[in-house]
């Protein structure tokens, strides 16, 4: 299932090479990459633009490179698209990195970079265009969002980890999707967060604001001492219905 | 953005770079290694505390200025890297060829 797609299109110019890095690295950050992951999706993209750049595009052409950032459940992926002449980057040989410095010809570190850095490359000729896949796993840890069905109509969200500003983006991103798709009754199981942000008030304050536009509740159960306290003094306690246990909030709460 | 210093320190050449190096700007870090080996310097020490990124575009500029005073009998030596431009270096199989200080100090008394 995919979870979103983002495009960004560049000229194919080495000062542009940033701005493609930038939204790669906004990108895997929402899709739950950690610190070195997104450093490696950055390095990697970094690598193949400067490949197109330098070598794909005739001197004094103008062209563009199309980047798609894919996030899917189990992977986060970067299609980097070019019109250059067909070129499958992957035909290169690998540098071997124990060879002596005199023996070293500069160049080609791209390619190995890209196989060392991302889970899987892929290369594509397509509709005239030459379509770099670079993959990265997301893993279990990611998977810390844990979207459950209670019941017929009811949807269990247990969110692990602090609420901070970015993981709270993230879930925005999730509940976004669940209430898109219909799941408009969701209970949000909080007793595996100890801590919430004012990123993750704003956050539970716009998905609940969407989930009431779509006719649709959101409840929080299992808050610890120090969230409560956090509702308390914001006031979000007379917002929110909070419940001590999913369970309760499954059975007393009258959703519609 | 990149930033980058020379100053001479009893004979070695000191380079300071700061900011990120891709390659839109290692051509810079190029030159500036560059001048400094074109005055006559052989021993040089690159101290890349501030760089918070570099890409292969880096590491090439750095492997030519390497071989070029290697040729010299002098050497380009690196001071205190980021983490993120160990990896860099670790990943190209540069970690084994450049000679890696933790502190500016001791790449610059090195020689």
């Amino acid at each position: 299932m995919v979870v979103s797609e983002k495009h960004l299109r560049i000229a194919a110019r080495r000062e542009q090479i940033a701005m493609a890095v930038d939204f790669v690295a906004h990108q895997a950050q929402l899709a739950g990459l950690d610190d070195d992951g997104i450093h490696q999706c950055s390095l990697a993209v970094d690598e193949a633009c400067s490949n197109i750049v330098e070598h794909g595009y005739k001197a004094g052409t103008e062209q563009a490179i199309e980047l798609t950032c894919r996030e899917e459940d189990a992977a986060f992926s970067i299609l980097i698209a070019d019109h250059a002449p067909a070129y499958n980057p992957l035909n290169q040989p690998e540098p071997d990195p124990a060879t002596p410095l005199d023996q070293r010809v500069d160049g080609g570190w791209g390619v190995s970079f890209m196989r060392r850095l991302m889970d899987d490359v892929a290369y594509q000729h397509h509709n005239g265009r030459n379509i770099l896949v670079l993959t990265k796993y997301l893993d279990a840890t990611r998977k810390r969002i844990g979207v459950k069905q209670q019941d017929r109509h009811l949807f269990l969200v247990a969110p692990m980890g602090d609420l901070d500003e970015r993981f709270s983006q993230r879930l925005a991103l999730a509940l976004g999707g669940e209430i898109a798709a219909g799941h408009k009754y969701l209970i949000m199981d909080l007793s595996g967060v100890d801590l919430v942000t004012s990123g993750g008030l704003k956050m539970l304050v716009s998905v609940w604001q969407r989930a009431r536009e779509q006719k649709g509740d959101i409840v929080l159960a299992g808050l610890n001492t120090a969230v409560q306290e956090v509702m308390n003094l914001t006031g979000f306690d007379l917002v929110f219905s909070i419940y001590p246990t999913v369970a309760e909030a499954a059975n007393l709460h009258k959703f519609r | 953005m990149l930033e980058i210093a020379i100053s001479d320190e009893a004979g070695v050449a000191l380079v300071r770079a700061s900011g990120r190096i891709d390659s839109s700007n290692a051509n810079e870090l190029g030159s500036a290694l560059t001048t400094a080996i074109d005055a006559g310097k052989i021993n040089l020490v690159l101290d890349l505390s501030a760089v918070d990124y570099m890409s292969s575009a880096g590491l090439r500029e750095l492997v030519a200025a390497l071989k070029r005073v290697k040729c010299d009998g002098g050497d380009l030596r690196l001071a205190q890297p980021s983490k993120r431009v160990l990896d860099v270096l670790t990943l190209a199989g540069l970690n084994t060829i450049f000679v890696i200080y933790p502190s500016q100090a001791e790449a610059l008394s090195s020689y």
